[in-house]
This record gives structure tokens, C-alpha cells and sequence, in this order.
């Protein structure tokens, strides 16, 4: 497998409406690592991972996703999803939204049932497959987001406020869906309030700041 | 700058108190929201539904436009559509309606009549906008003429000019022994005197008049306006004012306005007017065929009768004029 | 006020032929103008470029020039003297909807890039995080936005209908055949007659109302 970093920032600013929202001199995320953003509201933890998934811009400095600079990078919508901490799902049923993901990456319709059939089993899904999409709960509909994103081969999830929003049960599985996936090879970058969750899944932690700057701390 | 922070998780207080500090949980969940991807019937539909059908019925009707059925016994020459250009008032008073429709059974031409003011007019001709044109500038017909745009003129017909304004007559234009001794009576400026003020043919005549009275109008009681003559008798009426305007156009307008005839008749108030077929060279899309059965029916015999015989509030308002 | 409503009940043939060229001229322009006008807005919004706000306030100038200068410019175009004069287009319905398009055409776009902006911004990002190519998030942002784009159609058509300038200028109010009801209107105006030209008052402001009413429709039908 490749040494070559999934991530690889140089020098990133990215200044909203004249404001400084982030700003980061180095920063390198290998395959399979978790990584926790960690921070106050509005410290930019999100505003990173949009701007990593290529859904912001335009940003100074560079970022490469597996070698390449994000723009005109085929792995980017391959590999690389971005969720949000409320996710949004198409009208339809769940079978839809997992069929509408395989075919915006053109996947042959055979090949896309199996995948869906599989995702679904992955991800314990199978008995939501035929609800109707907006009728979910939170966490439902969270775990169907994620499904829908890796069942069109997503391996890099950018994950904003996973477990922030839902009620204690949905929580822990949640936490179980993200061990396993980072068993499976994935690579998680996250943001999070929680803790304990960052502890159990990340690798590493990044701080954000207010300051709108990414705080360099002595480390240990 | 700072460079990126890389804590490891030990660093974050290890361990330390795994059932303290957990941040209060939310209490409800959130329901899914969804993204429309899928239309099913919709509002939108309905609306579209509707319109289609609306205009499936407008262009039904549009279609059957201006004549039911063409008598058997009419030519259809090759070319039937036919463009004219003529000025706002020949078309307001109302002679081409009556006209017309003998021409087209006649000839088979089916006439589309641009009504514009003089200036806009001769321009459509010389910009092959117009087949033919009907105006009432001789001047600036023989420039047209001059400058090649037209290839043949006649005369038509001939109205008449008169000078109108409020009844009181404060200008004492009854006592006038000319146009040109009533503009000088116009000039004393104790009524306001509305001008066209457009290049128009009544406009031409009007400013023909002060030169021969050797008159430059001035002052605030001469307003020009710059506009139709129907505008121009309408504020004259709201000013109280005179204003030169052509017979058609007053008899159409006369009930609806106070003013009344100040002075007429003189011959220096004849309003000629001239029908001029656009010159085929410039443009091949010129109908000229079309254009030249237009010249030739207006200044025929049948055409000059029809002129004579239309009348308006029981008068005579054209009179044919064409000498061959 | 009488003769107005005798006119449009009694069924004045020359009447209804000015509101049905209004109808016909308008739902022809409009068309033309919400088919590349619509997505070119949702597009504008969606994609990211230097120089984007330029565009963007180009587009807003050009729904400010007055009618009869848009009939002006495309005039030069369409005139048998025009570039374009061997289309036979002046003075024919043609012309009349390519001035009464090229109106419409900002105003749609315009409306639509101003309208969808109010959209959750989440729908967007999923459809282009999901990897949406810039067509599918076109289609699937004006569906979600349909409500918004509905408004722009509206809009359009109302201004269309109720506009003068072009409509005279392109279509030379030629009775029968280019004589809308605003033409109608402006030249019973300058005749002083104005019984014809109330009746049609009516019809437009009746138009207008309704336009209006669908308008709201739309909106209160927003999730």
C-alpha cells in the first residue's frame, strides 16, 4: 500500500467574508488514521472539513488529497464524503437514497444491487431499506447517510459532530458503526465536542481555536 | 503562523475520569429532513396543466386572426402580405379601416399597417422596414425621393389643416385674415399654443407657418410637446390653448375636448398627401409587386372614389387629388 | 365603465384578439426565456468562480434597462436592414417574442440565482459531496427549488404582458396581427377613447391579480 498521505495541507488560509476562519501551516493525515478536530463552536472545525472535502473554497495554500491537489482530483468524490452533523437525505425511500448514491458514481446496475444489498447488511440497515427516507429518526437517518455515503465507495469520511445530536442509545451505536469502520481500513476525520468519543476513536486530536487559528500547544 | 497542533490521546489527561464530564445529552432526537429529488405530483403540475391549456385556446383563436374565409372570387397574388407605413393620424382617422378591406378584396394583398409618427415612417422605408408609405410631408417626401429610397410618388389626397382653441378665443383669431395674420395673433402669447414638436406632417406645417410670418416662437406660452395629435388636442383642451391640428383627427376628437375651430379654410392650410413605394434595389424581401398594386389601386379611379365617399361625423375628410 | 365590461362580455372580436396575442406573445416568451434562464441561474449559483460577482451584478444591471431600449437593440438586429432582417422578424409576432424573450430572460435568471440562495445551503453540499456532477445538481437544485423557480416564471410573464415598449417597437401595434392589449391601451390612450382601453385595463389587472395569487400559492407551499 502506498506511504502517500491522504491529506496533505501546506500553508492553508481561508478567509470568510474578510474574517480569518482557518488557518493551518502543516498538516498530514495518513490512510486509516482517525483524526479529531477538537474545539469551541465556531473555531472553524467545520469549516476545516468542508474545506478538506473540497465543498469550500476558494482557500490559499494547498491541499492534496492522495497526491493531488483537490481540484481536478478523481479520488476526491470517489473516496471522500462529507456529512453533515444534520444530514440530509433525498426524498424517497432509503432503498432511493442508496440507489440514487450508486448511480451518480455511474455504478452498472448489477453490480450496484449487490453493493446495496451488502451496504445495507453492513451497516444494519436492512429492515429501514423500504421506509420512507424522511420519516427516520436522528440516528437513523445518520447511519443511512453514512451507509449511503460508503456504499458508493467512500474510504475517507469527513464526519462533522457525529454523536452531538442524537439520544444515548443512537450515541453508542453510532461509536460501535465508527470503530468498525475504522477496523475496516476508513479514515475518519471528525469533529467532536464529546470527550470520551474522541478518546475511543482518534488517533490524534487537532485544536481549534476562537482565534480562528489553529493553537500550537507544547507537546507532550 | 502555528503550525497544526498534534496531540496525542494520553496527552488529553489520559484516562483520567471516564464517567465525569460527559456532556449533557440532548434530550429528544431530531426527525430526518429530505432533499426533493424525486417529483410526484406536485403543485407545479397543476399550474403548468393550466397554462398549456390556456394558451392551447389563445393560439386556437389567434390562428382564425383576421378573416373567416377569403371570397372565392380573390386574387392570391404570390406575395399577399403587404407592409405600410404610415403616420398616427391617417391611421386614427380611420381611412385605412375603411379602405383597406376593398383593397384587399380587390387585389388579394392583405395589408399590415405600421402607424408611426412622419420622421419614423419615411425612416421604416428607407430602412426596408415598409413596402410602401402614406405621409403628408412634402418636403421631406422629396428628400426621401432625392435620396433614392423611394422608387415612384404620387399624390393621394388632401385634408386640410385648421387652427382650434377654447371658445372664449382670448388670441382673436376669428378676426384673423390669414394663417399667417392668426400665428401672429398666436405669437402675442396671451394663450398657450401646444406644437407638436415631433417632425410630424402637421408639425412641418406648423413650423412652415411661423417661417412665413417670419416668427421664431418663444417664450412660455409655446409648449411643444411631443406627441400624437390626439395627445396635443387633449392638452390643449387642459390648457386652454390653441393648437394647429388636421381635420380628421379634430372630428374624431372634437366631442371630447371644449375647444372649437378658430380659423380655417385658407388654401395655405392644405395638407397634401403622397404615397411612395419603397425602392425594390435595397432589399430583395421588399414585396415591390405589392407595393406597386398599392400606388396604383390608391391613385385609381376606384381608390380616389372610395376617398371621397369615406366621411366622418357626416363630413367629407380626404379629397382625392391624384392627376395622372 | 359600462361599455368597458359590454365589450368583454359581449365578446368584441377585436378585443379578445388583443388579449389572446397578449397571452400568446407572453406564454411564448416566457418559455423561451425560463428554458436556458432557469438553469443558467441555478448553475450561476451552484458554481464557484473568480470574477462571479461581476457576473453577478451584470445580470442585475440588465434587468434594470427600460423596455424600449431593449426594443431599440434588438430593432437594429431584426430590421430588413439588420443583420438579421432576412428572418422577416420585424413587425411580425416573431419579433415581438425574441424583444419581449431577451426581457424576460434576466429577470428569470436573476430571480432564480437571488431565489434558490434561500435554500437550505446542506442540499447543495451533500449533492457535491456525493460526487453530483454540475447537471445533476442543476436538475436536482431547481427541483428542490421548485417553488423558488415557479415565483420566477411568474414574474416573467407578468412583466412580459404588462410591457409596452418592446411589444410597439418589434411589433408596430399592426391591428389583427401584433396589437396587444398594452399597445391597445397606449394607443386608445392617445385617442382619448377609453372605454377599450378600461375593458383591457381590467383584463391585465385581472392578469396581474392572478399571477399574484399564483405567486403566493407557491410560496405557502414551501416546506
Amino acid at each position: 500500500m502506498s506511504d502517500s498521505p491522504v491529506f496533505k495541507v501546506s500553508r492553508l488560509s481561508f478567509r470568510y467574508e474578510r474574517a480569518l476562519a482557518v488557518s493551518c501551516e502543516a498538516l498530514s493525515v495518513a490512510m486509516g488514521e482517525a483524526l479529531a478536530f477538537v474545539g469551541p463552536n465556531g473555531s472553524g472545525k467545520t469549516t476545516m472539513l468542508k474545506l478538506l472535502n473540497g465543498i469550500l473554497g476558494p482557500y490559499q495554500g494547498t491541499i492534496a488529497f492522495m497526491g493531488l491537489p483537490l481540484a481536478h482530483n478523481p479520488h476526491l468524490r470517489r473516496r471522500s464524503v462529507y456529512l453533515h452533523q444534520h444530514p440530509v437525505l433525498f426524498s424517497g425511500t432509503v432503498r432511493n437514497n442508496l440507489e440514487y448514491a450508486l448511480r451518480l458514481k455511474h455504478v452498472r446496475h448489477d453490480e450496484a444491487t449487490i453493493r446495496l444489498e451488502r451496504t445495507a447488511e453492513r451497516f444494519g440497515i436492512g429492515a429501514l431499506l423500504e421506509r420512507d427516507a424522511s420519516a427516520l429518526s436522528g440516528g437513523e437517518t445518520q447511519r443511512v447517510a453514512i451507509a449511503r455515503a460508503v456504499a458508493a465507495g467512500a474510504d475517507v469520511l469527513l464526519l462533522d459532530e457525529p454523536t452531538s445530536s442524537l439520544d444515548a442509545e443512537s450515541d453508542t451505536a453510532m461509536r460501535s458503526l465508527l470503530l468498525e469502520l475504522r477496523r475496516d481500513g476508513a479514515t475518519i476525520l471528525f469533529s467532536a465536542h464529546d470527550p470520551e468519543l474522541v478518546h475511543l476513536v482518534a488517533d490524534r486530536t487537532i485544536n481549534f481555536t476562537r482565534g480562528k487559528e489553529i493553537h500550537h500547544d507544547s507537546p507532550r | 503562523m502555528a503550525a497544526c497542533l498534534i496531540k496525542e490521546p494520553g496527552s488529553t489527561g489520559g484516562r483520567g475520569n471516564p464517567t465525569a464530564s460527559r456532556p449533557a445529552r440532548k434530550a429528544g432526537h431530531w426527525k430526518g429532513e429530505t432533499m426533493y429529488l424525486n417529483p410526484r405530483r406536485t403543485f407545479v403540475r397543476t399550474v403548468a396543466i393550466c397554462a398549456i391549456l390556456l394558451v392551447s385556446a389563445a393560439q386556437g383563436f389567434a390562428l382564425g386572426g383576421k378573416e373567416a374565409t377569403a371570397p372565392a372570387k380573390r386574387p392570391t397574388p404570390a406575395n399577399p402580405r403587404l407592409r405600410l407605413a404610415t403616420t398616427t393620424s391617417t391611421e386614427n382617422s380611420g381611412l385605412l379601416a375603411y379602405l383597406l378591406p376593398f383593397f384587399t378584396d380587390d387585389t388579394g394583398y392583405t395589408v399590415d399597417v405600421v402607424a408611426v409618427g412622419t420622421g419614423a415612417a419615411l425612416k421604416l422605408g428607407e430602412n426596408a422596414d415598409a413596402d410602401v408609405v402614406l405621409v403628408h410631408a412634402r418636403a421631406q417626401e422629396d428628400a426621401f425621393m432625392a435620396a433614392g429610397h423611394g422608387a415612384e410618388r404620387r399624390d393621394v389626397m388632401y385634408n386640410d389643416f385648421i387652427i382650434v382653441g377654447p371658445k372664449s378665443d382670448p388670441a382673436g383669431l376669428s378676426h384673423s385674415t390669414s394663417s399667417v395674420d392668426a400665428f401672429a395673433r398666436l405669437a402675442a402669447g396671451v394663450a398657450p399654443f401646444i406644437s407638436r414638436g415631433d417632425k410630424s406632417g402637421t408639425n412641418t406645417k406648423e413650423l412652415d407657418i411661423w417661417k412665413a410670418a417670419k416668427i421664431t416662437p418663444n417664450g412660455s406660452w409655446y409648449k411643444e410637446a411631443g406627441q400624437g395629435m390626439e395627445q396635443v388636442l387633449m392638452m390643449a383642451d387642459g390648457l386652454q390653448g390653441y393648437t394647429l391640428t388636421d381635420r380628421g383627427t379634430w372630428i374624431a376628437v372634437k366631442d371630447k375636448t371644449s375647444l372649437v375651430i378658430s380659423y380655417e379654410g385658407e388654401a395655405g392650410l392644405f395638407n397634401p398627401y403622397g404615397v411612395i413605394t419603397v425602392a425594390p434595389s435595397k432589399n430583395p424581401a421588399i414585396n415591390a409587386v405589392g407595393a406597386k398594386a398599392f400606388l396604383d389601386w390608391i391613385t385609381s379611379k376606384r381608390g380616389q372614389d372610395l376617398i371621397a365617399n369615406y366621411k366622418m361625423g357626416g363630413q367629407t375628410l380626404f379629397f382625392p387629388s391624384y392627376k395622372p | 365603465m359600462r361599455t368597458a365590461i359590454a365589450l368583454l362580455s359581449g365578446g368584441d372580436r377585436e378585443t379578445w384578439m388583443t388579449i389572446l396575442t397578449s397571452l400568446r406573445f407572453s406564454f411564448w416568451s416566457t418559455l423561451l426565456s425560463v428554458i436556458p434562464g432557469v438553469p443558467l441561474g441555478a448553475g450561476l449559483f451552484l458554481a464557484r468562480f473568480r470574477g462571479k460577482r461581476a457576473v453577478v451584478a451584470m445580470l442585475n444591471a440588465t434587468m434594470a434597462v427600460p423596455t424600449v431600449v431593449v426594443g431599440l437593440f434588438v430593432y437594429s438586429f431584426i430590421s430588413r436592414s439588420g443583420p438579421l432582417g432576412g428572418l422577416n422578424l420585424m413587425f411580425a409576432p416573431a419579433g415581438v417574442i425574441l424583444g419581449q424573450t431577451m426581457l424576460a430572460f434576466p429577470l428569470v435568471m436573476a430571480m432564480s440565482y437571488t431565489g434558490l440562495q434561500k435554500l437550505d445551503p446542506r442540499y447543495a453540499e451533500t449533492l457535491l459531496t456525493l460526487g453530483a456532477g454540475p447537471w445533476h445538481r442543476i436538475i436536482a437544485i431547481i427541483r428542490e427549488g421548485r417553488y423558488i423557480v415557479v415565483q420566477a416564471v411568474l414574474a416573467a410573464f407578468g412583466r412580459v404582458t404588462g410591457e409596452v415598449g418592446v411589444s410597439m417597437m418589434l411589433g408596430g401595434n399592426i391591428r389583427w396581427y401584433t396589437r396587444t392589449m398594452t399597445t391597445t391601451i397606449a394607443l386608445d390612450a392617445s385617442k382619448g377613447e377609453f372605454e377599450r382601453a378600461v375593458s383591457l385595463g381590467i383584463v391585465l389587472l385581472a392578469t396581474a391579480l392572478a399571477i399574484n395569487f399564483m405567486s403566493h400559492l407557491a410560496v405557502r407551499n414551501v416546506r
